[in-house]
C-alpha cells in the first residue's frame, strides 16, 4: 500500500474530526437559555483572527504550557499513526502490508517523534502550567524565552518529518504536473536508518531528508535547553515567600533535575548532529573509519541518548510523587529519599551510556564498569519505588482515573525496570541486545509510566484548567484500557524476546504470528485509549459538569491542598465568590500516631521483632502439631490399607530427592510447617467461620482436595472410600492442630498483657 | 478559548515584581509579545536555509544552489528584527524609568552561567572527536607546523583582552567612568585583532599549508574546534560592542552592570576554551604529548 498517502489521510482524517468535534462540542456546549448569551463559531473570522493573535503573541506560562501540551498531542498522535501501522505489518509474517523499506522509515520516524517531540514538550507544557503555581511564582523566570522555546518546536518537527508531507505533495502533484518541484518533493523521502542515526549507514545513505532530520533535531534541542534553563533559573529565583529549598514540591525537584540534564545532554548531541551532517556534506571524518570511527557517534549518541531516557522518565516520576498521595489520603513516604534518589539518577545517568554498545567492539573492560554503573542506577528508581508502595500502604485508596494510572503504571515500570536490569548485565544483553525483549523492556517504561502519568496529570489537573469536570466514567474505562493494553502489547513482546525474535525486521517467521497478532490487538487498545482520552478532553471543554468549589478531590479531608489548588481556590473566590470550603472530617495524611494508620512500626522495632518472631515460632509450631497428628492418621490409614506410604516416595522424586518415602515425608512435615501453614494465615480472614478453629477446619477441608488428587495412588472402590474419608479426617487434625496453636498463643499474650 | 483570558487578571498583584511586557506589541494584550514568535520563525529560517543549500549542493542538486542563502539571509534579517524589537521592549524602551532589581540581575547570571554549561557540552563532542583520533595512530598523516608566534601572539592577545575587560569592569564598580570605556574600548579592539589573527591563520594554513578538512582526520578536528571557538569569539565581540556603546550612552553605572557582567563571564569563557585549545590541540598534536 501506498504508505505516504495512508498516513498522511489518516492524520488529515483525524485533524478535521477533531475540529469537526471541537466545533461541535463547543456549539453543544454553549449556554443558550439565560439570556440570549451565545458564542460566535468556531469558524467566524473575528474568533479565528483573535484565537491567531492571542496564542501566537502570549508569554504567559499557562497558555505557553497548554501551547505545549498540544503540540506534543500532535506529535503523539503523529508517531502513534506510525506505531499502528508499524503493528499492522506486524499482523502478517511477510511484509506485504508495508514494504521493508516503508517499516524501516516508520520504526525510525516512530522513535524520533515519541522520543522528541512528544514527551520533551509535553512534560515542559505541564511543568510550565504547574511549577510556577507550585512555587509561587508570577511567571516562569523568562516568559518570552519561554514562548520562542516553544515556537522553535512546530518548525523543528516539520523540518524532521519534512518527509511524509513532501511524498504527498509529491504523488499529489506528480499525477497533475512535472517538473523541478515535483522533483524536490519526490527527493524528500522518510530515511530508514533508525533512530539512533548510526553511522555508516546514516553517513552513506544519500537520502536528503536525513539532512533536515538533523537539522530538525538540532533545533529541537536548542529549543528544549531554552526551556531547561528557563526552568532551572525559575526554581531558583522565582519561588514565592516562604517556599525555602525544604519546602520544594517533588514535582519541581524532578523537573530541575530533569532540566540539570538537558543542559549537557541536548548540546553535545546538537555538536554531535552538525558533525555528521558535516561528514555527509562537507567531507569531514568524524565518523568515518579513518576518523573517529562509527563507534564515536555511538558513544557521543548515547551519552546523550541515556541521559535522555532520564529527562523523559524523570518528569513522570515526579507527576507520580505529586499524585499518587492525592489518591491514597497519605503524603509522600520517604520524601526526601526520593528527591535524593532523582538528584543521584541525575548524575549517574552521565554515566551508564555505553551500556547500548556492550555488543560492538567497545573493550570488554569498559563494559564491565559500565554494567556496574547500569546496574546501579536501578537503585534509586527501585527507592522511588518502594516509596511510592509504602505510600500506598494503609491509605484510604480512591480509584478515580488518575488514582488508577498511578497504581497501574507502578506495576507496568516495575516489570519494565526489571527487565532492564538484566539488561544491564552484559551477558544478558549480548544474547538480548538484537531481540524484542528490548523493545518490551524499554516501552514498558515509556509506555507503561511515561504517557500514562502525562494522562493521570490531565486527569487530575483537568478541573483546575477548564474549571469543569472531565467523563469520569469513561476515564476509567479509557485507563484501564490503557493499562491492558500497554501490558499485553509489551508483555508479548518480551516473550518474543526470550523466544530470540530479531527486532527491526518486518518479517519474521511464522511460528511467531499468533504472538504478533496478540500484541498488534493490544497495540490498537493503546491507539483507542489515546482517542478516547482526546475526546474526554475536548467534550468535557465545553460540556463537562462545572465544579463547585476548589476542592474538586477532596484534598482537604487529608490535608493535602497543594498551592495550585490555593490558587485555584483564591481565583474561585475572586471572580465568582466561591466560598472556600472546609472539610467535615480530616485524615491527617501524615502522622506518628499508629492508631490513625500511619506506617510508624518502628516506634517500637522491639515489640514489632518480638511479635514477629513469636508469629513464626507459633505458626511453625501448629504446623509441626497438625502434621504429626495428620500422619497419625496417614499411618493408620495406611496400616488398614486405603493409603500407600509409596505416595511419600512420589513426592520426593518430584522435587529431585529420588523415590525415598523417608525423605518424601519430611519434604511433606517441612511443606506442613512452612508452605501450609503460611497459607493459612494469608488468607484464613477470607475464609468461613467466625472461631479461628473453625476456620482452620475450612481451611484444611479445601487443602484435602488437592491433597486426595496429589497423593492418589490408584484405590478403587471401597479402598478408595476409606482413602478420602481418612484424607479429610487427616486434614481436620492438622487444621485443628494449626489454628489451635495459634488461637493459644494469641490468647497467651492477651492474657499477658 | 477562554482559558488565560479569564487567567490574566492574576498577575497584577503579586508584590513589586517587574513584569517584562508592560509596553509592548501587540499594546492590550497584557502579556504578549509578537517578538518570541517574530524570532522564532526566523530562528527556524536559518535551518530550513541550511537545508535548502544542502539539497542546492553537488551534481545531483534539487534546488537552486542560490535558494539555501537567500532563504538564510532573509531568515538572518527577520531574526535580528525580532531579536531587536525584543531587547527593545524589555530593556531599552523604559530603561530610564526602570529601577535596579536585584532579581532581576540573578536570574539573568544564573542564566548566562547555565548558557556556558551548555556550551562545555557543545565544545565537549568537538573535543572527544579529537581526542578519539589521537588515541589512534599518530600523527594520521603529514601535520603542518602548527605551533607558531602567530598562535602564541593570538593567544596572548586574548588572555590581554580578558585581563582588559575585568579592570574596565572593576572600574565601573568604582564609578571610574573612564577606566571603563577606555579598556572596554581596548578589549575590544583585542577581540578584532584576534578574529583578524584566526582569518589570517585560516588563510596560511588552507593556502599555503596545504591544511583541509575534506577526508582529512585532523583537519575535521582543527577547524571544527577552531571554527566553532571563532564563531564564539565573533559573537563575544558583538555583544562587546553592544556593551561598548550602551556604555557611551551612560546607561551603566556601579548599581547597573547586569550585562557588562554577563557578558564578561561570557568573553572569560572562551578565552579559557582558547587556552585549552590551544594546549591540546596546537602544542599536544606538534609535540606528540
Amino acid at each position: 500500500m501506498n504508505r505516504a498517502v495512508v498516513e498522511f489521510g489518516a492524520l488529515c482524517a483525524l485533524a478535521v474530526l477533531v475540529v469537526g468535534f471541537v466545533a461541535y462540542a463547543r456549539r453543544c456546549g454553549s449556554p443558550r437559555a439565560d439570556g440570549g448569551y451565545r458564542e460566535r463559531p468556531l469558524f467566524h473570522p473575528s474568533v479565528l483572527r483573535e484565537g491567531l493573535v492571542r496564542w501566537t503573541t502570549t508569554t504567559d506560562h499557562k497558555d505557553v504550557g497548554l501551547l505545549y501540551i498540544a503540540f506534543g498531542t500532535v506529535a503523539a498522535l503523529w508517531g502513534g499513526v506510525d506505531a499502528m501501522m508499524l503493528r499492522t505489518e506486524l499482523l502478517t509474517p511477510a511484509a506485504d502490508v508495508w514494504s521493508e523499506a516503508t517499516y524501516n522509515a516508520l520504526f525510525t520516524t516512530h522513535g524520533v517523534t515519541m522520543l522528541f517531540f512528544f514527551v520533551t514538550p509535553v512534560f515542559f507544557g505541564i511543568g510550565n502550567y504547574f511549577v510556577p503555581l507550585l512555587i509561587g511564582a508570577d511567571d516562569m523566570a523568562f516568559p518570552r524565552i519561554n514562548a520562542i522555546g516553544f515556537w522553535l518546536l512546530p518548525p523543528a518537527l516539520l523540518i524532521a518529518r519534512a518527509g511524509l508531507p513532501s511524498q504527498v505533495a509529491a504523488q499529489v502533484l506528480g499525477a497533475l504536473t512535472s517538473g523541478p518541484l515535483v522533483d524536490f518533493f519526490a527527493a524528500l523521502e522518510e530515511p530508514g536508518i533508525g533512530w539512533t542515526l548510526y553511522p555508516p549507514l546514516s553517513t552513506t545513505t544519500a537520502s536528503p531528508q536525513i539532512d533536515l532530520l538533523l537539522l530538525g533535531l538540532h533545533l529541537s534541542g536548542i529549543a528544549t535547553t531554552l526551556g531547561a534553563i528557563n526552568f532551572i533559573v525559575t526554581i531558583f529565583h522565582e519561588r514565592g515567600e516562604g517556599n525555602s529549598w525544604a519546602t520544594l514540591d517533588i514535582f519541581s525537584w524532578s523537573m530541575l533535575t530533569t532540566s540539570g540534564i538537558v543542559l549537557f545532554a541536548f548540546p553535545l548531541l546538537g555538536s554531535a548532529l552538525l558533525m555528521l551532517l558535516a561528514d555527509r556534506n562537507l567531507g569531514t571524518t568524524f565518523y568515518a573509519i579513518t576518523g573517529g570511527g562509527p563507534i564515536l557517534w555511538q558513544h557521543l549518541f548515547w551519552f546523550f541518548g541515556h541521559p535522555e531516557v532520564y529527562i523523559l522518565f524523570l518528569p513522570a516520576t515526579g507527576l507520580m510523587s505529586q499524585i499518587l498521595p492525592k489518591f491514597v489520603g497519605r503524603k509522600l513516604f520517604g520524601f526526601r529519599f526520593i528527591v535524593y534518589s532523582t538528584l543521584a539518577i541525575g548524575v549517574l545517568s552521565f554515566g551508564v551510556w555505553a551500556h547500548h554498545m556492550f555488543v560492538t567492539s567497545m573493550n570488554p573492560r569498559l563494559s564491565a564498569s559500565f554494567m556496574a554503573v547500569s546496574v546501579a542506577i536501578a537503585v534509586p528508581s527501585a527507592i522511588k519505588v518502594f516509596n511510592w508502595i509504602t505510600t500506598i500502604w494503609d491509605g484510604r485508596i480512591r480509584l478515580a482515573a488518575p488514582g488508577l494510572l498511578c497504581i497501574g503504571s507502578i506495576g507496568t515500570f516495575v516489570i519494565g525496570g526489571v527487565t532492564g536490569v538484566f539488561l544491564a548485565a552484559v551477558p544478558v544483553d549480548v544474547f538480548y541486545h538484537g531481540t524484542y525483549y528490548v523493545v518490551g523492556h524499554f516501552h514498558l517504561i515509556t509506555v507503561g509510566i511515561i504517557p500514562m502519568m502525562m494522562i493521570a496529570a490531565s486527569y487530575y489537573w483537568y478541573p483546575l484548567i477548564t474549571g469543569r469536570w472531565y467523563d469520569r466514567r469513561l476515564a476509567r474505562f479509557q485507563v484501564g484500557l490503557l493499562i491492558v493494553g500497554s501490558v499485553v502489547t509489551f508483555g508479548i513482546l518480551l516473550a518474543l524476546g526470550f523466544q530470540a525474535l530479531p527486532r527491526r525486521y518486518a518479517n519474521y517467521p511464522a511460528e511467531f504470528a499468533p504472538l504478533q497478532q496478540v500484541a498488534t490487538v493490544g497495540g490498537y487498545l493503546i491507539g483507542l485509549s489515546a482517542i478516547l482520552w482526546l475526546y474526554n478532553m475536548i467534550w468535557s471543554y465545553w460540556n463537562g459538569d462545572r465544579i463547585a468549589d476548589a476542592d474538586v478531590w477532596d484534598l482537604k479531608e487529608s490535608d493535602q491542598f497543594t498551592p495550585e489548588w490555593q490558587w485555584l481556590e483564591d481565583r474561585l473566590e475572586r471572580k465568582y465568590d466561591v466560598e472556600p470550603t472546609e472539610p467535615e472530617t480530616v485524615r491527617a495524611s501524615y502522622t506518628t500516631d499508629p492508631e490513625q494508620g500511619s506506617p510508624h512500626v518502628l516506634t517500637d522495632p522491639e515489640r514489632l521483632v518480638r511479635s514477629v518472631v513469636g508469629d513464626t515460632l507459633y505458626g511453625a509450631l501448629g504446623g509441626l502439631i497438625g502434621t504429626l497428628a495428620m500422619s497419625g492418621v496417614l499411618f493408620t490409614g495406611s496400616f488398614i490399607g486405603v493409603f500407600d506410604v509409596s505416595a511419600f516416595a512420589e513426592l520426593g522424586g518430584l522435587v529431585g530427592l529420588g523415590e525415598d518415602a523417608r525423605a518424601g515425608y519430611l519434604l511433606f512435615i517441612l511443606g506442613g510447617v512452612t508452605t501450609w501453614a503460611i497459607l493459612f494465615r494469608a488468607i484464613a480472614e477470607f475464609l468461613p467461620g467466625r472461631l479461628l478453629v473453625v476456620t482452620g477446619l475450612s481451611y484444611a477441608t479445601i487443602m484435602s482436595t488437592g491433597f486426595t488428587v496429589a497423593f492418589y495412588t490408584g484405590q478403587t472402590g471401597l479402598e478408595l472410600v476409606g482413602y478420602l474419608v481418612f484424607a479429610l479426617v487427616a486434614h481436620w487434625l492438622y487444621g485443628l492442630g494449626l489454628a489451635g496453636t495459634i488461637r493459644y498463643a494469641e490468647y497467651r499474650r492477651t492474657v499477658g498483657e | 478559548m477562554g482559558v488565560a483570558d479569564e487567567t490574566s487578571d492574576d498577575h497584577g498583584g503579586h508584590g513589586g515584581h517587574h513584569l517584562p511586557a508592560v509596553e509592548d506589541w501587540p499594546r492590550g494584550f497584557g502579556e504578549a509579545s509578537w517578538w518570541p514568535f517574530i524570532t522564532a520563525i526566523g530562528g527556524s529560517g536559518f535551518y530550513i536555509g541550511a537545508a535548502l543549500y544542502v539539497l542546492g549542493r553537488g551534481d545531483s542538486a534539487i534546488v537552486s544552489p542560490m535558494v539555501g542563502p537567500g532563504v538564510f539571509i532573509a531568515s538572518a534579517v527577520m531574526f535580528l528584527g525580532g531579536l531587536y524589537g525584543w531587547l527593545y521592549h524589555a530593556f531599552v524602551v523604559n530603561f530610564w524609568e526602570h529601577g535596579t532589581g536585584e532579581h532581576d540581575d540573578s536570574t539573568l547570571r544564573l542564566a548566562m552561567i547555565l548558557f556556558l554549561g551548555t556550551e562545555i557540552a557543545t565544545f565537549g563532542a568537538g573535543f572527544v572527536y579529537y581526542f578519539f583520533i589521537r588515541a589512534g595512530t599518530w600523527p594520521p598523516g603529514e601535520l603542518p607546523e602548527l605551533f607558531g608566534t602567530l598562535v602564541i601572539v593570538n593567544t596572548l592577545i586574548l588572555i590581554a583582552s580578558s585581563f582588559t575587560l575585568h579592570f574596565a569592569h572593576t572600574g565601573l564598580l568604582k564609578d571610574n567612568r573612564k577606566q571603563f570605556l577606555g579598556l572596554m574600548g581596548v578589549t575590544l579592539l583585542l577581540g578584532v585583532i584576534f578574529i583578524g589573527g584566526q582569518v589570517y591563520e585560516y588563510y596560511e594554513f588552507i593556502v599555503h599549508r596545504g591544511l583541509e578538512f575534506q577526508g582529512a582526520v585532523f583537519g575535521s578536528a582543527f577547524f571544527g574546534l577552531t571554527g566553532l571557538h571563532g564563531l564564539h569569539v565573533t559573537l563575544g565581540a558583538i555583544l562587546l560592542s553592544i556593551v561598548f556603546i550602551r556604555g557611551l550612552l551612560g546607561q551603566y553605572s556601579a548599581e547597573r552592570h547586569t550585562s557588562v557582567s554577563t557578558v564578561s563571564m561570557y568573553w572569560h569563557f572562551v578565552d579559557v576554551v582558547w587556552v585549552f585549545l590551544v594546549v591540546v590541540l596546537y602544542v599536544g598534536a606538534e609535540f606528540g604529548i
